[in-house]
């Protein structure tokens, strides 16, 4: 057999390969019906997202920019599908309960050149730690900061909870279908 | 104008759907030639394939390296295909199934070029890419390059290869 013939013949097999559109109908669909996709039902403010982490940063973010009070902050995350241990979600509850507003705002704004996202994704990557933002305790000898938190979610978390640093632009897109979602919801999900 | 991999898969990481349906066409076939040359059964490997794009969309923002999508799919496949011909051998050894009923599902179409397909899912990853866009999605050079990312004169080299390997291993098989 030449390396003509191979070629032929694979170039005859892409020629008489069944033509099969309903194949990535199949899978969009499936990906569409399957995969959990943020939700606020008007009753209850309840957020559906991907990941716990997610769920942390876009309600973070809906808090200090989506025109989400504190109480109804609040509300919603005692009303979503936690997927993390319940003591983590008790004290990054505590957490937005005590760090004023202001606060919380000034932090979203000055932490890195991307804007929020680099604060998100520390608070993210805090829910995951044992360790809380402002409580002033150590992880492996840093101070808790946005670069500490990073660097050390690079080498621990990215691998722990398969998520990464690049996964920022999937959860950016998230967070901005929750604020969506959380404005569409009116008066119900705005305190 | 063809939009570079890389390019599509940034995009489905910001979960645009139709950055990725143009993934699942582009890949297609070579997720499908993976998953058959592990399982051996056209029907199968269908829905081994489709379980890996499932599983691509769910994981893709865990990709770091954009430009590694196509070996991360393809060893995702290969490692969803051989849990799969696993399973099937439970299987059949439980519910004792004739031998010859597994066989029976083969698709007609693809009898003829049976080995062949066999042999390109054996592939290395980067080689079985550019194989399949070249020869059965009827790409340019030109083209597999822009689509990859890669020199053209790397393209070239992997076609090269991949088609004296295949020449090698069918060799074998017709023995």
């Amino acid at each position: 057999m030449t390396n003509d013939s191979i070629e032929q013949q694979l170039r005859q097999l892409g020629e008489e390969w069944p033509a099969d559109d309903s194949f990535v109908e199949r899978v969009i669909s499936r990906i569409d019906s399957e995969t959990p996709r943020p939700n606020v039902s008007r009753s209850a403010g309840k957020l559906v997202m991907r990941t716990s982490y997610l769920t942390i940063g876009g309600s973070l973010h809906a808090s200090a920019y989506g025109g989400l009070s504190d109480g109804k902050a609040l509300e919603v995350f005692s009303t979503l599908r936690w997927k993390m241990h319940s003591s983590r979600c008790r004290r990054f509850m505590r957490w937005l309960r005590y760090t004023p507003m202001t606060a919380r705002r000034i932090s979203l704004q000055k932490h890195g050149s991307r804007g929020a996202g680099d604060f998100l994704w520390s608070v993210m990557i805090w829910s995951a730690s044992t360790t809380g933002p402002g409580s002033g305790s150590t992880r492996k000898g840093c101070r808790y900061g946005v670069a500490n938190e990073r660097a050390w979610a690079l080498t621990n978390c990215s691998t722990r909870h398969s998520t990464s640093v690049n996964s920022w632009n999937a959860t950016a897109n998230v967070i901005r279908r929750v604020i969506a979602a959380s404005t569409a919801c009116g008066t119900n999900a705005t305190g | 104008m063809m939009r570079p991999t890389a390019e599509l898969v940034r995009e489905a990481q910001s979960d645009d759907r139709a950055a990725f349906a143009e993934l699942v066409r582009r890949y297609q076939r070579a997720v499908l030639s993976t998953a058959w040359s592990v399982l051996h059964d056209y029907h199968s490997a269908q829905d081994v394939a489709q379980d890996c794009f499932f599983q691509a969309y769910c994981n893709l923002g865990s990709l770091r390296d954009v430009r590694a999508f196509s070996s991360w799919l393809l060893t995702l496949t290969r490692r969803e295909a051989i849990k799969r011909s696993r399973k099937i051998r439970v299987t059949v050894a439980i519910e004792s199934v004739p031998e010859n009923a597994i066989s029976t599902v083969f698709s007609t179409w693809n009898e003829p070029f049976e080995d062949l397909v066999k042999s390109v899912g054996r592939l290395p990853e980067h080689e079985l890419e550019v194989v399949v866009f070249h020869y059965i999605d009827a790409y340019s050079v030109a083209e597999v390059a822009e689509l990859t990312g890669r020199p053209v004169g790397t393209v070239t080299k992997q076609l090269s290869r991949a088609i004296s390997r295949l020449r090698e291993w069918l060799a074998e098989v017709h023995k």
